[in-house]
């Protein structure tokens, strides 16, 4: 992995450094992108998740990155981040006009029978998130663990050292935040 | 407001914090307190709040963009985390699963359930239902580790890992003989008895249910779940039938009652059980060679009779069944014939009522099996008919050797049984050390030339009894009462046998060691004078029957009561007897008042009541008063196909006597019809060697040849002659008055000639 290491990157961007924030999310993109590839390759598109994805990338990283790497709590967040923009793209693209050559990630959502969220509304959902994520950070990285990576309360409050019924709140909490944000016509 | 400010959010957040820490109460002093000190942040407080109610219950967002379906790898449900698929079938997906919290290494099978079949489970079902069935721990079963619903809203189940393979496969790949298959079988029954026992049934036992292990070790999976799968008040068939075409859940080895939507019980898992062991004996399915649609299934399950397992082996390829059992052909069909044909064919009875009471029976008689001791399966029927009033001696005795040990064997059973009811706890005990002697005197006697084989196959009824009527004398002389017990068990089989003369010897030697033992006045050897009064009357003698029943019936009124059961036999008895010396008056009489007290005790439908009633019909018959008879025996023989189908002695000696009836009616066409009905029967049930079988087409024949089939007749009547006749009916055709009309046909003096023969050569 070329400059920085993801150490240093996750250390700075801890500190508030958005620059690095930046490069994390870019470089962990293209590290999940490359594992989602070589799992659709090798095992079909039946069993693809991205909690799996987020393990392996964990898990890769760790074994080049060596004893300094991030405990993988932290490192779950700021993935759950990324993989949500992996899937945010996914659905751009979807939206968009379909170019030859492009990362489908149809794999991971073939198993969704009937989608609670539209295409739009995931958008939505995102844009939400960020917003939310600059009011109180925990509860966005609970809906990126939760929603778009399928993690349980258990492992999120275990990843994040909250109690589960912490989280539970937190994730109640944020619920309301995004279904006030998508539906700015109800009443207060 | 609608996006909620960074501000709004600021001063909100706390406060949805405490909220929704609280407790409904709790929350509603809180808010309460709140509005007199902010009633604007109340308001909307009050407003998240319900909208939080609704999103909670809508489940918003609680769906994973990634998966709606279960069981993505890395997924957590409940304290396991998903590892990899290892299974996929109609009723859903199966993964291999380990401990998420690491407290302990264990791996689990987690089951997600289709949706669709689980529809109408609620998610409060699931968890109590799960956690009955999480409380069933055998070795043999699979646990059950936790079973709910997803925050997804996906019924799970969570069962212990279990690395093996189906029993059938397992069975075959060691090339397990069938002694070994039938151990491996006995644990599986073990199993399912355990369930039972906690009131759980299975419901869906089959070879991908019940796993080996490499260390040999069975394991059931699945216990319960099919009715887990089930919604309120909706049985399996009804599931079964609308996932036909699915691969879980088809009728191939579902149950008749499961078929027909009628409630599913403990029986239900004795024929799937019977369907497993015919499998695991044969590798051949009930219903013959497939492949089966659902709907030919159905039908074989519901109408028509698997073959045997040892004529099932026959039709596949037999080679290679016998290889995978380490055995020939020819051995495989002769181990399989007899005892396991009548087992299974028991617990494959399409009628519930009539299969093993329970698995732990089913168990006890392959256990009996495996220790050459006599079973159980055919003692009832047999029990029953010799108790039972015959015409023309027709004592209904289709003895085989094997039948012959079920009556010696069941017997002695019933009699230790019904005694251990009666007395108290010390006496129970000395019947039971009782028990354990009969056993082994039995097995003794059953090795009586190839200790190798089954007894069946080699010995005949006639030997075994010989054997054992001289062992009785000496080998138990310490202990008269089991003597006496023996002497009147083996008595009785030698008259069924017609072998009259050491019948009367053994019986008479038995009442002489039990009244000298216990005085004349004991249950037993009354018992045992009635069944000498028997073989009294089938030699012909009823005067002396008739004065011996009498003595019997004064003291066991006195001893027993007048309603005792004993009691009752015997005054049914001695009414034939009355009857058979053509004083129908009395006889009628005493049979009526027999059967109405039966009917008040033992009710209607017990086999002791029909053959008391079935007797009235005969003797309504015989001493004329036809419509009577006719009205009598249509009730006696529609409660026995109810009660116990076609396929039944008692049915078909009803049927017989029907036919009689008939006959002497005039409706001879009706006869004709019935008798031919009936000897379809006795072929099938009896077999053809049969003296019932024999007798039945005697009175075909004769009534063939009053109306001028003369071929059909003599074909007829000379296989019945070959096969079963007894000798004096045979000796008699030149008397048979319907018979005249052949007296002119060469093929009738060649019968005549051959009775002679066989008389002389029985003397």
């Amino acid at each position: 992995m070329a400059g920085e290491t993801i150490s240093a990157l996750v250390g700075r961007a801890d500190r508030g450094d958005s620059a690095a924030a930046n490069q994390l999310f870019d470089v962990l993109y293209g590290e999940l992108r490359r594992l989602a590839k070589r799992q659709l390759a090798r095992q079909g598109v039946t069993s693809l998740s991205a909690t799996t994805l987020i393990h392996e990338a964990y898990l890769d990283m760790a074994k080049h990155e060596g004893p300094t790497f991030p405990d993988p709590a932290r490192f779950m967040g700021y993935a759950a981040r990324v993989m949500r923009g992996l899937i945010i793209d996914h659905v751009r693209n979807r939206l968009a006009i379909k170019r030859g050559g492009q990362f489908e990630i149809t794999a991971l959502t073939t198993n969704v029978g009937e989608p609670l969220t539209n295409d739009r509304e995931l958008l939505l959902i995102s844009h939400a998130l960020d917003e939310l994520m600059k009011l109180d950070g925990a509860l966005a990285q609970i809906v990126d663990l939760k929603f778009f990576c399928g993690f349980s309360f258990a492992e999120i409050a275990e990843m994040l050292g909250f109690s589960e019924r912490t989280v539970q709140r937190k994730w109640e909490k944020a619920r309301i935040y995004l279904h006030r944000s998508l539906r700015a016509d109800l009443p207060v | 407001m609608d996006t909620l400010t960074p501000d709004q959010w600021a001063r909100i957040s706390p406060l949805l914090d405490e909220a929704l820490d609280l407790a409904p109460d709790e929350r509603e002093r809180f808010m309460s307190s709140l509005q007199e000190k902010d009633p604007h942040l109340a308001t909307i407080l009050q407003t998240l709040l319900h909208e939080q109610a609704q999103l909670h219950r809508e489940e918003f967002l609680e769906i994973s963009v990634l998966s709606k379906a279960p069981g993505l790898a890395g997924q957590s449900v409940g304290a396991y985390t998903l590892v990899s698929q290892i299974g996929q079938g109609g009723m859903g997906t199966v993964w291999l699963a380990r401990r998420s919290d690491g407290r302990f290494e264990r791996k689990a099978a987690v089951k997600f359930v289709n949706v669709a079949f689980a529809s109408q489970s609620s998610e409060l079902r699931f968890r109590r239902e799960g956690s009955i069935l999480g409380r069933l721990t055998h070795p043999h079963i699979a646990e059950l580790l936790d079973a709910g619903i997803s925050s997804g809203g996906q019924p799970y189940l969570i069962l212990e890992y279990v690395d093996g393979v189906a029993i059938d496969q397992y069975c075959d790949e060691q090339r397990l003989d069938l002694e070994a298959r039938i151990r491996l079988f006995l644990d599986v029954v073990a199993a399912v008895a355990h369930a039972h026992a906690n009131l759980i049934v299975h419901r869906d036992l089959k070879p991908s249910n019940v796993l080996v292990t490499k260390l040999g070790e069975v394991k059931l999976l699945d216990f319960g779940i099919a009715k887990l799968l089930e919604g309120e008040g909706q049985s399996g068939a009804a599931t079964m039938l609308t996932h036909e075409s699915g691969s879980a859940l088809t009728p191939r080895y579902a149950a008749p009652e499961q078929l027909k939507n009628q409630p599913v019980t403990t029986a239900t898992d004795v024929y799937t059980l019977g369907v497993l062991l015919y499998l695991l004996l044969t590798s051949c399915h009930p219903a013959g060679p497939g492949p089966h649609s659902p709907a030919e299934l159905m039908k074989a399950v519901l109408e028509s009779d698997s073959l045997r397992p040892s004529e099932a082996v026959a039709t596949g390829t037999l080679g290679t069944v016998s290889e995978a059992r380490s055995t020939t052909p020819d051995r495989l069909q002769r181990q399989l014939r007899g005892d396991l044909d009548t087992i299974v064919a028991k617990a494959l009875k399409k009628n519930a009522a009539e299969r093993y009471a329970s698995v732990t029976e089913l168990a006890d008689d392959l256990r009996r099996y495996l220790r050459r001791e006599p079973i159980s399966a055919r003692s009832d029927t047999f029990a029953y008919r010799t108790g039972k009033f015959v015409r023309r001696n027709r004592t209904a005795v289709a003895l085989t050797t094997l039948a012959l040990i079920a009556v010696i064997g069941g017997a002695a059973g019933i009699v230790v049984q019904a005694r251990t009811a009666r007395r108290q706890r010390d006496a129970a005990i000395r019947e039971r050390d009782r028990a354990d002697r009969i056993a082994k005197f039995m097995t003794g006697i059953f090795k009586v030339s190839d200790p190798n084989e089954r007894v069946g196959n080699t010995v005949t009824a006639r030997e075994v009894l010989d054997k054992a009527s001289l062992d009785v004398g000496s080998g138990l002389s310490n202990d008269p009462a089991l003597q006496a017990q023996m002497m009147h068990v083996m008595g009785k089989a030698y008259r069924n046998l017609g072998l009259l003369q050491p019948a009367k010897k053994l019986l008479e030697r038995s009442i002489e060691i039990g009244s000298s033992a216990f005085g004349a006045e004991n249950a037993e050897t009354l018992e045992t004078m009635q069944d000498l009064a028997w073989a009294y009357s089938e030699e012909g003698r009823f005067a002396e029957a008739e004065s011996l029943q009498r003595r019997v019936v004064d003291s066991e009124r006195r001893l027993l009561g007048p309603e005792h059961l004993n009691t009752l036999r015997s005054t049914g008895d001695l009414a034939v007897t009355l009857c058979e010396q053509g004083n129908y008056k009395e006889g009628i009489r005493l049979n009526r008042q027999v059967l109405q007290t039966k009917k008040r005790i033992l009710g209607s439908e017990a086999f002791d009541t029909l053959a008391t009633e079935d007797n009235l019909a005969v003797m309504l018959n015989e001493s004329g008063q036809l419509a009577e008879a006719e009205k009598v025996e249509r009730e006696t023989l529609d409660i026995q196909i109810r009660v116990f189908g076609y396929e039944n002695l008692g049915t078909i000696d009803s049927m017989t006597n029907m036919a009689d009836i008939e006959r002497n009616m005039g409706r001879d066409d009706d006869a004709q019809k019935l008798y031919g009905q009936t000897l379809e029967l006795e072929e099938r049930v009896l077999g053809p060697d049969q003296r019932e079988t024999a007798i039945t087409k005697y009175e075909l024949a004769c009534l063939l040849a009053k109306h001028g089939q003369a071929d059909k007749a003599f074909s007829l009547l000379n296989q019945a002659m070959h096969h079963g006749l007894p000798p004096r009916m045979a000796l008699g055709i030149e008397k048979e008055p319907p018979l005249t009309s052949l007296h002119n046909d060469p093929r009738f003096s060649a019968l005549i000639a051959h009775a002679k023969e066989q008389s002389a050569m029985q003397k």
